[in-house]
């Protein structure tokens, strides 16, 4: 086993396509900080956010009227976070999830690593899906799958090896590019503001909820890895049964993307697992304060289900003419 | 010793059946042709031998082991290449080599140097394999397929895009691993180099075996022989040689369909008839001529 996947790691890591993908990402990335850093801002704070929480309140006050409205739960988190911000004098940006309106509050590199997921979901989204597509449908479309499969291992060995590479790449990615914004926003903005606490709305509770940067990243990537490994399974599922890597890329960017935008959600599809694998929008009471059981039961059901299904399917599967 | 057999091997997907009554074995140090044309099964009965796809009825054991229940011992003294070599083109070949012995136990350095100087490819197994030309592909994947020193080795189509050179370097090659005892199963459409390489024939049609001979008993099937004569005339034959079967071919020659017992009478018959016989010659089949005599009109390409 640990050769099988010392192979698949030596065929992703001697591929200039990854390189060249992350270099895309790094890219991305940094424009986006040195956008941040030169935009235009007021740095009279405390005014700002006492404007923001009166044209909150009032946006509030008449939200039944409003066409095109906002969710109601980010409207009133805003508010908490605005009077919380005038209350205590806080000279920095403290909303993650949403913006004051009208304001130009200064950005520092704390804020912008907690919402580095938020900020560069479809790049990580992305290279999962392609570096996960490379593992199995390429192998399948090329043929060289036959060459492995020809090889004293079993099925599943061969199988399972390419899920925990895919896992192992998935994992990778985030870190690096969580690192990646660290020091780039470090550099950019300062390290100081990263010992600045991390301060979240809890809609269950109704009160502000504080705590250390490290510990909020580290939940964010607990709660975030769910969606990038079940979207890491659906690709390897997607791949065996269709051996084709652009409808594999593209089905499975498709479904994030709808989950992302909440296409199509309601009552009933909000149980389906597109809607439950980002445990992060579940956190600090987030989506109507169900709480984070629903979405980790969903999620790891759906896991399992998938991973059964890929098993039986790769198990089975004739490899005939492509 | 037999290394692979094959025990009414069928193939059914979908209510069609693919090949069906497949039986058949090969030795240590066979060399045998799978000959068939295009939509035979050739290829089908090579991937049910490795498992490749699901055998419907029947077993394929490879020295004694059952390719379904026990695959990891049946298949790991086994080497092929099948349809085309399956490469990771942006890789190196020495990259494509190490991945393959990384699947085996004690592969040396050594012996995947050894093997890239059998093959031929010692200035350019650095190069990725996106450079390579068909027939170093080729080259590459007979490489792969013999790192692990197999006793059963499977071949599809091994000299396809090969320069003379190459084919002739692949010829002695196949011909070199056969004297060590190799058993190997050649599937080409190529019937000379299966003449030159193989001492056995298996021949199938249309998902069925329709013979499995050695290679002289192949090509001299018939209860017929054929001879060549050659006459110092050809005019108003039909009336004296009415009795047989035969037909004018270049020049003063004719094919005379008969058994050897029969030869005497026909030369006495022409000769009684002021005929001179100049040379009569049996004619020996190509393994071609032979397929399509055995398999009919079906087109071999």
């Amino acid at each position: 086993m640990l050769n099988l996947i010392k192979n698949e790691l030596i065929k992703i890591f001697k591929r200039k396509n990854i390189y060249i993908l992350f270099a895309i990402a790094i890219l991305v990335m940094i424009s986006f900080n040195l956008y941040e850093k030169y935009r235009n801002v007021d740095e009279d704070i405390k005014t700002q956010y006492e404007k923001a929480y009166t044209q909150d309140n009032l946006y509030l006050e008449n939200y039944e009227i409003l066409t095109n409205k906002e969710k109601y739960e980010d409207i009133v988190e805003r508010i908490e976070l605005e009077k919380y911000a005038i209350e205590n004098n806080i000279k920095y940006n403290i909303l993650v999830n949403t913006e004051s309106k009208n304001t130009q509050l200064p950005i520092d590199a704390r804020i912008l690593l907690m919402r580095v997921f938020n900020n560069f979901d479809i790049i990580i989204v992305f290279i999962i899906i392609y570096l996960t597509s490379t593992i199995i449908s390429e192998e399948f479309s090329s043929g060289t799958i036959k060459n492995l499969l020809i090889k004293p291992h079993k099925r599943i060995s061969i199988l399972s090896s390419k899920i925990i590479t895919s896992t192992l790449v998935t994992l990778i990615t985030v870190i690096i590019i969580a690192i990646f914004q660290y020091i780039l926003g470090g550099l950019l903005f300062g390290f100081d503001s990263y010992n600045l606490e991390a301060i979240r709305y809890n809609h269950i509770t109704q009160q502000i909820d504080t705590m250390s940067l490290s510990n909020y990243m580290i939940l964010m990537f607990f709660s975030k890895i769910p969606m990038y490994l079940i979207l890491t399974i659906v690709s390897l599922l997607l791949g065996t049964i269709t051996s084709n890597m652009a409808i594999n890329i593209l089905f499975s960017l498709g479904l994030y993307l709808i989950s992302s935008e909440g296409i199509l959600l309601n009552n009933i599809s909000k149980y389906l697992f597109i809607y439950n694998w980002d445990i992060s929008k579940y956190l600090f009471g987030g989506m109507s304060g169900i709480g984070v059981i629903q979405p980790i039961l969903i999620s790891s059901f759906t896991a399992l289900f998938i991973i059964i299904t890929l098993i039986y399917i790769f198990k089975n599967k004739d490899i005939v003419n492509e | 010793m037999e290394i692979l057999k094959c025990d009414n091997l069928k193939k059914q997907v979908k209510g069609k059946i693919i090949v069906e009554n497949i039986s058949f074995s090969i030795d240590k140090g066979d060399v045998v042709g799978l000959i068939g044309p295009n939509g035979a099964g050739k290829t089908t009965i090579i991937k049910l031998i490795l498992g490749l796809i699901k055998i419907t009825e029947g077993k394929v054991s490879i020295k004694g082991y059952d390719i379904e229940k026990d695959f990891i011992k049946a298949i790991e003294k086994v080497g092929a290449i099948v349809e085309t070599p399956d490469l990771y083109m942006y890789l190196s070949g020495y990259d494509n080599l190490k991945i393959t012995a990384n699947n085996y136990k004690n592969i040396t350095k050594e012996r995947i140097n050894e093997v890239i100087k059998l093959v031929g490819l010692e200035n350019r197994i650095k190069d990725k394999v996106s450079t390579y030309s068909l027939g170093m592909r080729q080259r590459l994947g007979i490489a792969e397929a013999i790192i692990n020193s197999p006793e059963l080795l499977i071949l599809d189509e091994p000299t396809n895009g090969l320069d003379v050179d190459g084919i002739i370097e692949i010829r002695n090659l196949i011909t070199k691993l056969s004297k060590q005892g190799i058993a190997i199963l050649i599937s080409s459409h190529n019937l000379t180099e299966i003449d030159n390489l193989c001492n056995r024939i298996i021949a199938i049609k249309n998902g069925k075996i329709i013979t499995d001979d050695k290679i002289e008993r192949f090509k001299s099937f018939s209860s017929e022989d054929t001879y060549i004569l050659e006459l110092n005339h050809i005019d108003n034959l039909e009336q004296i040689m009415q009795d047989y079967k035969f037909e004018k071919i270049e020049g003063n020659k004719i094919r005379v369909y008969i058994t050897k017992v029969e030869i005497s009478k026909v030369m006495q018959k022409l000769i009684e008839n002021n005929y001179q016989v100049y040379s009569v010659q049996e004619e020996k089949l190509t393994t071609e001529q032979a397929f399509r005599k055995k398999v009919g009109e079906n087109k071999i390409d």
